[in-house]
């Protein structure tokens, strides 16, 4: 396992740039055996349907051993659960030099996504229906979560220097399990880098909240093993860059087979207990 | 700590005194950073031997310039900070609030870790909801005059939370600021900070903006350039520029804070 760090000089986002881009040789497609066998290790361990959506992210497979002493909450619209999608949404806009600063971009974003709700009335779930519906104190919060999340996106890495090869904001990849497709793995990633388009050769760009723990190369390793999932076609990413901006740290990940095992093998191991958790609050 | 500025003396536009001329703006020492936590990682590995990375000790500036434990605040006044503080980052997020009251309650209500605040508000009987809502406007009067005006091209953002490992995790310098401007330092100091207290300004609050330029420091690898606490309930504003002895006395803070409460837990 290769782990490598930014210079120490400053401008910090100038070096974590210089990190991003290093050349390195193009690695190989994410091996079709090792595929094979998650497919159908997944598969076999899938919870019954009944019991609901399995979204294996990072977040999931590194806590899915945690004791659980809380029932799980179910998912609502807040500041919090909406800063991440209209955060990279805003940043994307700053990035393409359609708005000039997080601000602004925030504001037109949210503009956007309640006219298009007003437009073509969208189920009642929906972002836009939520941001339609919310008084100004709320607007207020979100604005602000979503700045936040863009100011930090937008300041670790120098995007002029990286111009059309950064791609900024893109859906996650989620890859579905065949045979049990409400079992999915999610790569939880903020922006793509281009490297080489010949070589089809990457990195790739997590932003993190809080600090580095011991568990963030199973982190940054399984946004790897996903981007392999879900592009068969394509050579591995070299590299998984993650920041946390509250505490200024970078880590990048050169990736490698090893590393995509390692990930495999978390995943399994994690959906083996969640297997087993939900039979026990099932049975109880 | 002579770079101070005399409290009281900025009773409008903290924003703009913050921020300065440009053409004022410090050099950056591109070692000083490593230097401090050289300093600190040094000092306090003595104390953090006894500590884990797994349950790390958290030092905040409050707790670090306190001499004894902080005391927990009442509800009401946790409550009256949580809606002052909403109503600041909706200033500097859509630069304007309607209804401060019914604004800032309305943000806590879709927060869900604002939970025990929101019901503790929803708690009070009518008269104590009125007299709350009436101090919650009597402060944003105060935001007002100091946060309308902030340009977007400032980058202002809110509610931002610092940390600071050090001693490989065992121990945690955390501070969250109410706003922040500017954007990265690279040749010259460029960020501001400030911090928003409900209550008066006491006399530790130059030490506390000094640590908390520590620990911005030791995050980013570059000192602020100016950090200002603001006192919503009578306007004053203190403000320090940030100098390397500001940076040295905030570090002897925190190793006195660190071996204190070493001694105490």
């Amino acid at each position: 396992m290769k782990i490598r760090y930014p210079a120490s000089t400053l401008p910090r986002a100038q070096a974590v740039t210089d990190l991003i881009v290093t050349p390195a040789p193009p690695l190989e497609r994410l091996d079709p055996d090792l595929r094979r066998v998650l497919a159908s290790r997944l598969a076999a361990l899938a919870p019954a349907r009944h019991l609901g959506a399995v979204r294996l992210d990072s977040y999931t497979v590194i806590h899915a051993h945690d004791q659980v002493t809380e029932p799980p909450v179910l998912f609502s619209w807040s500041p919090q659960t909406t800063k991440r999608i209209l955060g990279l949404a805003s940043a994307q806009r700053v990035v393409a030099g359609i708005s000039a600063n997080p601000t602004s971009a925030v504001r037109a974003e949210i503009a956007d996504v309640v006219a298009r709700a007003h437009d073509h009335p969208t189920r009642p779930g929906a972002l836009g229906s939520w941001l339609c519906e919310a008084p100004f104190g709320v607007l207020g919060a979100v604005t602000s979560e979503a700045v936040a999340y863009a100011t930090d996106l937008l300041f670790s890495c120098a995007w002029d220097r990286l111009g059309d090869d950064a791609f900024v904001g893109r859906a996650d990849p989620i890859w579905a399990v065949p045979g049990a497709p409400w079992v999915a793995l999610r790569g939880r990633r903020d922006a793509t880098i281009l490297l080489d388009a010949e070589e089809q050769t990457r990195a790739i760009v997590a932003l993190r909240a809080g600090r580095p723990t011991a568990s963030s190369v199973t982190d940054l390793s399984h946004v790897a093993l996903v981007e392999g999932m879900t592009h068969p076609d394509l050579p591995l990413p070299t590299r998984v860059v993650g920041i946390w901006p509250a505490t200024g740290k970078t880590i990048c990940l050169e990736v490698s087979k090893e590393a995509t095992q390692r990930a495999a093998r978390s995943v399994v191991d994690a959906l083996q207990t969640m297997r087993k958790q939900g039979a026990q609050r099932h049975a109880a | 700590m002579e770079s101070a500025t005399p409290s009281r003396a900025l009773k409008s536009d903290v924003v703009l005194a913050l921020r300065g001329q440009r053409s004022d703006r410090p050099a950056i020492d591109p070692f000083l950073a490593g230097g401090l936590r050289s300093w600190l990682e040094d000092d306090l590995s003595k104390c953090a031997e006894s500590l884990s990375p797994e349950t790390p000790f958290v030092l905040t500036p409050r707790s670090t310039t306190s001499q004894a434990l902080v005391a927990v605040p009442t509800m009401l006044a946790l409550a009256r900070g949580a809606l002052v503080s909403v109503l600041a980052a909706q200033r500097i997020a859509l630069g304007e609030v309607r209804h401060p009251m019914d604004d800032a309650l309305s943000a806590l209500e879709a927060d869900p870790y604002q939970h025990d605040v929101v019901e503790a508000i929803h708690a009070l009987d009518q008269d104590a909801f009125a007299q709350l809502a009436a101090e919650v406007s009597a402060h944003d009067d105060v935001l007002r005059r100091h946060l309308s005006l902030v340009p977007t091209t400032w980058f202002p953002r809110s509610n931002v939370k610092l940390t600071a490992p050090l001693a490989g995790g065992r121990l945690l310098l955390t501070a969250r600021v109410n706003v922040v401007l500017g954007t990265p330092s690279q040749s010259v100091a460029s960020v501001c900070f400030l911090d928003l207290t409900t209550s008066l300004l006491d006399d530790q609050v130059l030490r506390r903006l000094g640590v908390l330029s520590l620990i911005e420091t030791l995050r980013s690898g570059a000192p602020p350039l100016r950090v200002a606490s603001l006192s919503t309930a009578t306007g004053d504003v203190a403000m320090l520029e940030v100098t390397d002895d500001v940076l040295a006395e905030a570090v002897t803070d925190v190793v006195t804070a660190a071996h204190q409460r070493g001694e105490q837990s």
